[in-house]
């Protein structure tokens, strides 16, 4: 496992050195994004310290979302996914490695993203080290998200146009811009059942220091879990079917 | 024996309607040897290959890696084989030769030094050890054809399956990879599975032949024998006459080619009755047309896959 993660990251690092001006362009227009909504959001009163933190999660979920269907999407466009899958490892765990991969390239981006807010803006930013482990269990239900939408690129292959609106629904639909009590009823139940919204519930009542209850933890897990193994079941039903239909290289 | 193929059959779903690609196929593999499947387009080469490495499904039948059912070996029959698929994006272009090697090593569970000397044993046994820090995109056909199998050959596989090795490689590239693939198997011991539609490639490496044709193998035994068995005698005639059509059928019935120019005939006959030739021959002297050419060949694998796929196995036995 230590081998395939070594692979993955230092394929990544290449890649990133290879492609840097991508990178760049990303951080500079989510910073352009960032701003605009803060700036704008910060003339009404109720805009609080945990804004932030709806962001920083969309931000980490866009990237990773789609991470499992881009890698597969562009294994099949160079030839290079039947080899990945001739290898003594399911293709299941090399994408959930792949995309643990991106996300440590993306927290880096994060990071450097946040830096220049913190200098630029007139933002506070609250952290508190009880994020993190919200985060991971988030992280688990994307993951299981990112191999659903990986499952449907294995068999359909132009899925990228599906993703980007996917990421703007996240953006509207889970509290990070929008409050969700402030929306219609339905779209509450739709909201409250994606992937990113507990986790940014949780984490903007630890920042702004409003209590916890048993019950959100307890639907962020089952919400976690169920989307994780969801995505990994789906993913390993569409492989199998792929593997009696034989589409691996059409693309 | 270390690859056993049981009434194989694989049929595709496509628009509702079934497409019967291979029909209750079955063979064995041994040991060491160089085993080549032929066929034309569409003959169920490439499926074949995939249901052997287990990226197929199939339809019924079973594929049997030494005595074990492949499907229940699992991702561990990956450690024993090595593939190269067809076409020459087994590999990634923008990573150099030797980023390839550590990023497939890697995911090949082999330990860093394994990689790097088994890499560096293998770019210099195929000469790519100097060009090992360029990137793939700019290698040549052959180079990176030679990296797809250096790549597939790092974990020493027993069985190394190789769609079309040698398509689109020049002669000389050509005539260095014949001489790789025999040097694998006969000094390395590696089984070698391959497909091609050069026949010359095959003539040169091939222990046995398989060939494939309408879902069904057609012929099965060593090359010797397949040359053997269906090149007939041919024979060259050029004679100074205009003979037409009629006066030919009269003597031959497979007539391969025939040319006309200036009151010169050129027949090639594929026989294996000196009757018809001294027939012919007496005829034109008593006719006192001149014969001024004459002459007996064998045909190449080529000639014979031609006819082969052309006219079916069952018109050699006319001949």
């Amino acid at each position: 496992m230590f081998n395939i993660i070594k692979a993955e990251l230092s394929k990544y690092m290449i890649e990133v050195k290879t492609y840097y001006p991508d990178h760049i362009v990303n951080i500079i227009v989510t910073y352009i994004f960032f701003a605009g909504f803060f700036l704008e959001f910060r003339n009404y009163a109720a805009v609080k310290d945990s804004y932030y933190i709806g962001f920083l999660y969309w931000f980490l979920a866009a990237n990773i979302i789609s991470e499992v269907s881009v890698s597969i999407s562009f294994e099949k466009q160079v030839g290079t996914l039947e080899q990945l899958l001739l290898k003594p490892v399911s293709l299941e765990v090399i994408c959930l490695i792949k995309t643990l991969a991106w996300l440590a390239i993306t927290f880096i981006k994060v990071m450097v993203l946040f830096i220049v807010i913190k200098l630029t803006l007139p933002i506070n930013i609250v952290f508190n080290i009880k994020i993190i482990p919200i985060l991971i269990i988030t992280l688990i239900g994307l993951l299981g998200f990112s191999l659903l939408l990986g499952g449907l690129t294995l068999r359909f292959t132009k899925t990228a146009s599906f993703e980007t609106i996917l990421s703007y629904i996240l953006l509207f639909f889970t509290g990070t811009i929008i409050d969700i009590n402030s929306m219609p009823i339905l779209f509450q139940i739709i909201s409250k059942s994606l992937p990113l919204t507990q986790g940014i519930l949780i984490s903007q009542s630890l920042i702004d220091k409003q209590p916890v209850f048993f019950s959100q933890m307890f639907l962020l897990c089952i919400n976690s879990f169920l989307y994780f193994i969801i995505g990994i079941s789906f993913f390993r039903y569409i492989y199998n079917k792929s593997k009696v239909e034989g589409i691996w290289n059409e693309y | 024996m270390i690859l056993e193929i049981k009434e194989l059959s694989k049929t595709y779903k496509t628009n509702r309607k079934k497409q019967l690609v291979l029909d209750s196929v079955s063979f064995h593999v041994d040991k060491g040897e160089i085993f080549s499947i032929l066929g034309e387009n569409g003959a169920g080469k490439t499926t074949l290959i995939k249901l052997m490495v287990n990226l197929l499904t199939p339809s019924k039948g079973k594929i049997l890696y030494k005595n074990m059912e492949i499907t229940t070996i699992g991702k561990d029959y990956y450690t024993e084989i090595g593939v190269v698929l067809e076409g020459n994006r087994n590999i990634y272009w923008y990573l150099s030769a030797y980023e390839n090697i550590l990023y497939f090593g890697r995911l090949m569970g082999l330990k860093e030094k394994e990689i790097r000397e088994r890499g560096e044993e293998l770019l210099k046994f195929f000469g790519l050890y100097e060009d090992k820090d360029k990137k793939v995109g700019n290698f040549s056909r052959g180079m990176q054809q030679k990296l797809s199998i250096i790549i597939s050959l790092l974990h020493e596989p027993k069985i190394l399956f190789l769609d079309e090795p040698t398509l689109g490689l020049d002669v000389v590239s050509k005539m260095d990879m014949i001489e790789k693939i025999k040097h694998l198997s006969k000094e390395d011991g590696v089984t070698v599975i391959i497909t091609s539609h050069q026949m010359d490639v095959v003539e040169k490496v091939a222990d046995r032949v398989m060939i494939l044709g309408e879902g069904e193998i057609q012929f099965l035994d060593t090359v010797d024998k397949l040359i053997n068995k269906y090149s007939g005698n041919k024979y060259l005639i050029r004679v100074e006459r205009n003979l037409d059509d009629a006066e030919i059928k009269k003597y031959f019935d497979t007539v391969n080619v025939v040319r006309r120019e200036n009151d010169i005939t050129e027949i090639e006959v594929y026989i294996d009755s000196n009757r018809l030739i001294n027939s012919f021959l007496g005829d034109m002297v008593k006719r006192n047309i001149y014969v001024t050419h004459i002459s007996k060949s064998q045909d190449s694998l080529e000639d014979i896959m031609y006819k082969f796929l052309k006219l079916g196995s069952d018109s050699f036995e006319d001949v």
